[in-house]
């Protein structure tokens, strides 16, 4: 797969959430993505792995048009969810961001209360009228990423408050709150410790049957443990992409192979 | 560690437990047979060694899967790893027991001293069919305490068979002796019984990989 198609025989029964097609990106004169064809599937967790500067958060970032706050970036290809190219002239990248929300690496809760974290951003898109409706909102949002018994008596605390793990947590619901379709994670759990990582773990398994989840992530155990498809990318290509067990135990490429090995990156 | 593993991890030891009960199956039926002595009852052991030979490269198939997917550690992997020996061991108590059937059944007559053959071999049978059951027992006992209990009776039971198959092997030669014209015969009725004993040697092979699971130090190949 050495020009970076993502088709592979694993597509037949999945449904296909994203399709990539061709895309291509550069800073300035920089190509960084160089002709990526994937498709993403539906309630399935992708990791991306690769070396740094290889272009998986770049790529990540394509997903929900975050680049284009970027001057110097320039996108070619095509994002098809659901059959529209968000890329199109008359797709509004904020409404794309709300369907394909973001979570990140370092957890960046509001300088708010743990309630209004949650309710910020459905209340602002108009998603839950404030009263009843919200506090069940936020009180799903906290359940469904399993925070909800840590913090039930303590929602008015700041979000800062709360430990690195469950602040990751917060985010998280933060994200489900205004009920997008996907989740992009980019490296999530690389600034928390084993146990809060653990966790995080367990939710991604959990949200994935209600969301489709693309994380990135530098740690190989974690794609090994919890993504249904592994991508592999160097150098600005998708080296290849498939189903994780056949990436972790019989990789097609030997540079996959090399690098999950620890032999190069 | 994850549920997704935990999941892996007990098919892997569903899968064991259904090898390791068709083989006491088989060996019930033989004792059945012994006791019996009806050794038609030999013939209809359904034990497949091909089947068996499957079923063990998948479940190694599925261990190799899961030590890549989970690196897991400590227990989790002296786990995995007595599971990857565990079902060659199986294999091999798969063989002998067929192997035994086949075997005893070709050599047993009435033209033999049966009284004497059977006075030792149904004891080892048992002995063999309850070492087997006892350390496939161990395979779903989280209870450090009946680990150590149950890997001690498999113990017991290998022992018992070490012995009785040394009193087989001291009466038959005895019988041949006197009945030379039998020796073939005699011998090969001692060749099936030693295939039990290995059977019960593998119960421990199996009961000391569970015990290394649970307890750890080294690994020992028995």
């Amino acid at each position: 797969m050495s020009s970076g198609k993502g088709r592979t025989k694993m597509s037949k029964d999945n449904k296909v959430k994203i399709k990539v097609e061709e895309l291509n990106l550069w800073y300035g004169d920089n190509h960084a993505l160089h002709n990526i064809s994937v498709d993403l599937f539906e309630n399935k967790i992708t990791a991306l792995i690769g070396p740094s500067g290889c272009g998986k958060s770049t790529f990540l970032r394509c997903l929900n048009r975050m680049n284009d706050l970027i001057n110097i970036v320039k996108i070619d290809g095509e994002v098809v969810i659901d059959k529209k190219n968000i890329y199109d002239k008359d797709v509004d990248e904020v409404s794309v961001r709300k369907r394909i929300g973001m979570v990140f690496q370092q957890p960046n809760p509001f300088p708010k209360s743990i309630y209004d974290n949650v309710a910020y951003a459905p209340l602002k898109h108009g998603i839950v009228k404030k009263g009843k409706e919200c506090d069940e909102l936020v009180e799903t949002s906290l359940k469904k990423s399993g925070l909800w018994d840590e913090v039930k008596d303590k929602l008015n605390d700041p979000g800062t408050s709360l430990s690195g793990g469950q602040q990751q947590r917060l985010c998280i619901a933060r994200t489900i709150a205004v009920k997008p379709e996907v989740i992009l994670m980019d490296e999530p759990t690389s600034a928390l410790d084993p146990i809060s990582t653990e966790k995080i773990e367990a939710l991604m398994l959990e949200l994935k049957k209600d969301y489709t989840i693309i994380t990135v992530t530098h740690n190989m155990q974690q794609a090994a443990r919890v993504a249904d498809y592994t991508a592999f990318f160097h150098l600005g290509k998708l080296i290849e992409y498939d189903e994780t067990e056949t990436i972790f135990v019989n990789p097609n490429n030997k540079k996959t192979e090399d690098y999950i090995t620890g032999r190069f990156g | 560690m994850l549920k997704t593993y935990e999941e892996k991890k007990v098919k892997i030891e569903d899968e064991i437990l259904e090898i390791g009960n068709n083989v006491v199956e088989a060996l019930e039926l033989t004792l059945m047979g012994l006791k019996d002595e009806d050794l038609s009852k030999l013939k209809e052991i359904d034990l497949s060694i091909k089947k068996i030979a499957n079923k063990s490269n998948e479940i190694d198939n599925l261990i190799v899967t899961t030590l890549a997917l989970y690196s897991p550690e400590a227990k989790d992997l002296r786990e995995l790893v007595s599971y990857l020996k565990i079902t060659n061991e199986l294999v091999r108590a798969g063989a002998n027991t067929k192997t035994f059937a086949k075997l005893f059944r070709k050599a047993y007559s009435d033209d033999l001293n049966t009284k004497t053959i059977l006075e030792y071999a149904i004891p080892l049978q048992k002995s063999s069919i309850l070492a087997l059951q006892t350390s496939m027992s161990m395979l779903k006992e989280s209870n450090s305490k009946h680990i150590e209990e149950k890997y001690q009776r498999v113990v017991v039971e290998e022992s018992k068979t070490d012995d009785l198959y040394a009193m087989i092997e001291k009466n038959i030669l005895k019988l041949i002796s006197k009945n030379l014209e039998l020796s073939k015969e005699y011998f090969e009725v001692l060749s099936a019984l030693r295939k039990l004993e290995k059977t019960a040697d593998r119960a421990a092979s199996i009961a000391n990989l569970l015990l290394f699971a649970e307890k750890g130090g080294d690994i020992e190949q028995s």
